[in-house]
């Protein structure tokens, strides 16, 4: 099972199989539009598409949120030395928060992060496949010819958003991500945006991080290109 | 791993950003509203048409609904959007201006330390822990967020 979610999780794998899923749909659309029954074939065809997009990225964004929460095998130097501090974390003294409360808040910044955009992620994906499937449907029920350029800029819409998560994920199994200014930014915005209900240092409170020099040569050479 | 594929991700998550307006939510549910009111317009053709000297609204295309309603679902989070703190702001800047003094994996440790310093500052629940080193001031050290 771990293999088959290793195997899905890559980024790779994941925008073949999305992309290649609405590509099957565009040809097959392509080709029953010249029919005179499309709407017996599209419809089936979009809902079949929307299903398979949307368990894809559901199950693989719950599955990887799940690892980098805890229970995650480390596979690069980046990940073994959080894996190392998050092993060795010690109750905070004098904390006015239970140490219920403070488990049941710990997270790490980098699972904040990828669950406010699993989350937004998961209600694009929604929002995008009713937007098809409502369109598609209103087209057949009042009988009007649909205009084809919305179902494209609606499945590249997803296709984008499938690409963008597999690319986060990518980053993140990777030790790219927070690397950059963008990334930065964006796991400063999100930690400041959950700073009164989330612990995002992962009970870690202020301690200092600071790897052996070991440790930052390896991770200097997972960054450089070398295979970890 | 390569730095194309570096780049390219990273890239990649930016125009999918961009595209969705950094508000997938907003953008993707406001599509979904520009959709049904289509719809809405289209069913209630018959009696709209009544008003068709005023405004013909079967002359508007599926395309305008969905503006209108990315627009309209992107309009609170446009108001409502903050900038970073003037501390972050400077810090950022300071990691640009020293970028060409550093190599590419220092700028890259940089970046970890002010997200690992805000981290740690923004925690409530920061507090001393037994044994444990404190942090130094920003931007010191190597730090893994």
């Amino acid at each position: 099972m771990n293999r088959l979610v290793h195997f899905l999780n890559q980024a790779p794998v994941r925008s073949v199989v999305v992309l290649g899923a609405i590509m099957l749909t565009i040809v097959l659309s392509g080709r029953l539009l010249r029919s005179d029954s499309i709407s017996a074939y599209v419809i089936p065809g979009a809902i079949l598409v929307c299903l398979v997009v949307v368990c894809l990225d559901f199950a693989v964004s719950w599955m990887t949120v799940s690892r980098t929460r805890e229970g995650w095998e480390p596979g690069n130097p980046v990940q073994k030395v959080i894996k190392r501090l998050l092993d060795r974390r010690e109750p905070g003294l004098g904390s006015p928060a239970s140490p219920a409360q403070q488990a049941a808040r710990a997270t790490t910044a980098i699972a904040a992060v990828l669950d406010d955009r699993r989350a937004r992620r998961g209600w694009a994906t929604a929002a995008l496949s009713a937007s098809l499937l409502a369109y598609v449907a209103l087209h057949w029920i009042t009988g009007s010819a649909m205009a084809l350029g919305v179902v494209l800029l609606l499945m590249l819409g997803l296709a984008v958003n499938s690409a963008s998560a597999a690319a986060l994920e990518y980053r993140v199994n990777r030790g790219l991500y927070g690397t950059t200014e963008y990334d930065a930014r964006e796991i400063i915005g999100v930690v400041l945006g959950h700073s009164e209900d989330l612990d995002p240092s992962g009970g870690l409170g202020d301690r200092a991080i600071a790897p052996d020099p070991e440790t930052v040569a390896a991770i200097e050479r997972v960054w450089a290109g070398e295979r970890a | 791993m390569s730095a194309w594929a570096d780049h390219s991700t990273a890239l990649l998550r930016r125009a999918a950003d961009i595209l969705f307006v950094t508000n997938p939510k907003g953008t993707s549910v406001g599509a979904f509203f520009g959709v049904c009111l289509d719809g809405a317009a289209r069913l209630f053709a018959p009696t709209l048409a009544r008003y068709k000297d005023t405004f013909d609204i079967a002359q508007v295309n599926t395309f305008y609904f969905l503006a209108f309603g990315v627009v309209l679902f992107n309009l609170p989070s446009f108001l409502r959007r903050r900038a970073l703190p003037k501390e972050i702001e400077d810090a950022f800047e300071i990691i640009r201006r020293t970028k060409k003094d550093l190599t590419a994996v220092q700028v890259r440790l940089q970046y970890l330390a002010l997200c690992a310093d805000v981290i740690a500052r923004a925690t409530p629940a920061a507090q001393p822990v037994r044994g444990g080193a404190r942090r130094p001031a920003a931007g010191g050290g190597s730090s893994v967020a």
